[in-house]
């Protein structure tokens, strides 16, 4: 048997084949997803299990979207590259931590020694440990532990004014203050010093 | 929410409610956290607290006692949390109004802190001092 490149037929087939094939991975990357035994089990035992109409339906939808993606695959992959990219996307903001500070709240670059030089605690019975940021030194102490000093790494001191958004709870309605750890220009930590609840 | 367990302040000599709780923000600084044992105390812990110092000069705000649950079977007090300061704490990391409820109690409201009371004193308190205070004479909500 010969094959005919130059005729269209034989690259429909060619491009049918390529669409059949990513149809077949990408069911096969859905029976992944698909639940557990024990899953199934409970879901009975809740009377929630699959009826028959459940199960055609499925084949159902199943038919139509190997059919689908048999035709429109160069669609079909570009869109599967760009909801990839949106649910990592999605998952590193969920990662992030919630910090009080925003970029917006950033006053003024300070170094180490100013930080320390302008929070020795003013107690009126003098009471507390004579040392950066009192009772908060060890806390300080871990922060910058956890700093890292390489170049790039900037301290900025930071005010959140009172009634502002905070955090993923706004737990904190007075004035905020504290420390940030600031990386090309985004919070990489933070050190609060005085804040309400 | 349940309504919560107030914290306690000594001033002038008075034992008071206390509807705030000024130890959340050291605890969240330094990575403190205590079990709630029940649903009228989500925070874990008791705290009493102290105005010290003198009106003429100036007046703080002290944690001189505290009552912790680290776990279910472990409560800690004051000496484990700051060890060496027997008599206060001085509380340098709160900005913010506390308040104190007096009188007649003339809403029960089943949620956090959100009971009226006649009377509410207001501290206003920056970095541990205390720098004014008010009073608000509260009406029964009809």
């Amino acid at each position: 048997m010969s094959i005919y490149w130059n005729d269209w037929i034989t690259w429909l087939y060619v491009y049918l084949a390529v669409g059949l094939m990513t149809a077949l991975i990408f069911y096969g990357f859905s029976l992944k997803d698909r639940p557990t035994q024990f899953v199934k089990d409970m879901r009975s035992a809740l009377g929630l299990g699959k009826t028959l109409k459940d199960h055609l339906q499925d084949i159902l939808v199943y038919s139509i979207a190997m059919v689908v993606i048999c035709v429109g695959w160069p669609g079909f992959l570009v869109w599967a590259a760009l909801k990839k990219r949106e649910d990592r996307m999605r998952e590193l903001e969920v990662e992030e931590p919630d910090y009080l500070c925003k970029s917006e709240y950033l006053v003024r670059k300070v170094s180490l020694i100013e930080a320390e030089q302008e929070n020795r605690v003013a107690d009126p019975l003098g009471l507390t440990p004579n040392l950066p940021f009192g009772h908060l030194n060890a806390a300080w102490g871990k922060f910058l532990a956890e700093f890292g000093f390489e170049d790039g790494n900037e301290l900025w001191f930071f005010e959140v004014p009172k009634g502002s958004s905070t955090g993923e709870y706004d737990m904190f309605d007075g004035p905020i203050s504290g420390y940030a750890k600031v990386v090309n220009g985004k919070i990489m930590g933070e050190f609060v010093i005085e804040a309400s609840e | 929410m349940t309504a919560q367990v107030s914290e306690t302040l000594i001033y002038h000599g008075k034992e008071l409610m206390m509807f705030s709780n000024p130890l959340d923000p050291y605890l969240r600084a330094a990575g403190i956290s205590f079990e709630s044992m029940n649903t009228a105390n989500w925070r874990g812990y008791e705290g009493t607290w102290e105005i010290k110092g003198s009106e003429a000069t100036s007046e703080g705000l002290y944690l001189v006692a505290l009552e912790a649950n680290r776990s279910f079977d472990e409560i800690v007090g004051l000496a484990e949390l700051f060890p060496g300061f027997p008599d206060g704490v001085f509380a340098h990391w709160f900005s913010g109004e506390i308040r104190l409820p007096q009188g007649e109690l003339l809403e029960y409201v089943h949620g956090g802190y959100a009971s009226q009371y006649e009377y509410d004193l207001f501290l206003e308190i920056k970095k541990g001092l205390v720098v004014s205070k008010r009073a608000v004479h509260n009406k029964a909500r009809s």
